[in-house]
């Protein structure tokens, strides 16, 4: 398994964790119409965030393990692999971004005034929908090309 | 429009070369045991630098390693 792969693994697992987390405590008590003046909600959202990210730095420094010999732990097709995937989570986040945008104006474009909560909760959940999409992405990529076994 | 396929004979030269094994061979190549498992399935097309590294391994041409197949 390559660093790659290893920090993919990870990521997709505190983006699994966080993503769920935050939409949950979010949509709980009231939704985003409340969340602003919810000082629990934001207090528990900062924290689930926080070590979210604080997970993430974990990870960088975890997979960052230096080659007993000469063995190299990323080269030029992890490089390509990444590429790929940062390219198509880029599409995935902004395809996400776009249709909330369309749902909230749909929803509330009757009423004038929208919940500053929703600001909140597309800048949270988005950031997690990039690393989590780049994540998954990254392993399916390796899947579709790796094989099993020593030759 | 004609498909190109870029073949290789790296199993059969790590055999020939007193069974190298594909980490022994990723290590001299400077790429990681997955490219050379990849390659070896034919489901990853390496860039020129790494082709060249790979055949310098086996002392062998580019071309003694990979080939070009043109399908129509």
């Amino acid at each position: 398994m390559t660093g790659l792969q290893k920090r993919a693994i990870y990521d997709l697992i505190i983006s699994a964790v966080v993503l769920p987390g935050l939409t949950i405590i979010f949509f709980s008590g009231g939704g985003a119409a409340a969340y602003v003046h919810d000082v629990t909600r934001k207090i528990l959202l900062a924290v689930l965030l926080g070590l979210g990210y604080i997970a993430l730095l974990l990870v960088l420094f975890l997979v960052r393990v230096k080659p007993k010999d000469q063995t190299v732990l990323m080269d030029e097709r992890d490089e390509r692999i990444a590429r790929q995937a940062l390219g198509t989570a880029f599409v995935i986040l902004a395809i996400y971004v776009v249709l909330t945008c369309i749902i909230l104006y749909e929803v509330y474009r009757n009423r004038i005034l929208m919940p500053v909560g929703w600001m909140w909760f597309l800048a949270y959940s988005s950031s997690f929908i990039a690393i989590g999409s780049r994540a998954l992405l990254i392993l399916v990529f390796y899947a579709r090309t790796n094989g099993h076994g020593q030759g | 429009m004609a498909k190109a396929e870029i073949k290789n004979n790296l199993r059969r030269l790590r055999f020939e070369h007193g069974e190298m094994t594909q980490q022994a061979l990723a290590d001299k190549a400077r790429c990681t045991r997955q490219t050379i498992l990849a390659l070896e399935q034919g489901k990853y097309v390496p860039s020129l630098s790494l082709a060249f590294r790979i055949a310098r391994v086996f002392g062998l041409k580019i071309e003694d390693v990979f080939t070009y197949e043109e399908n129509s």
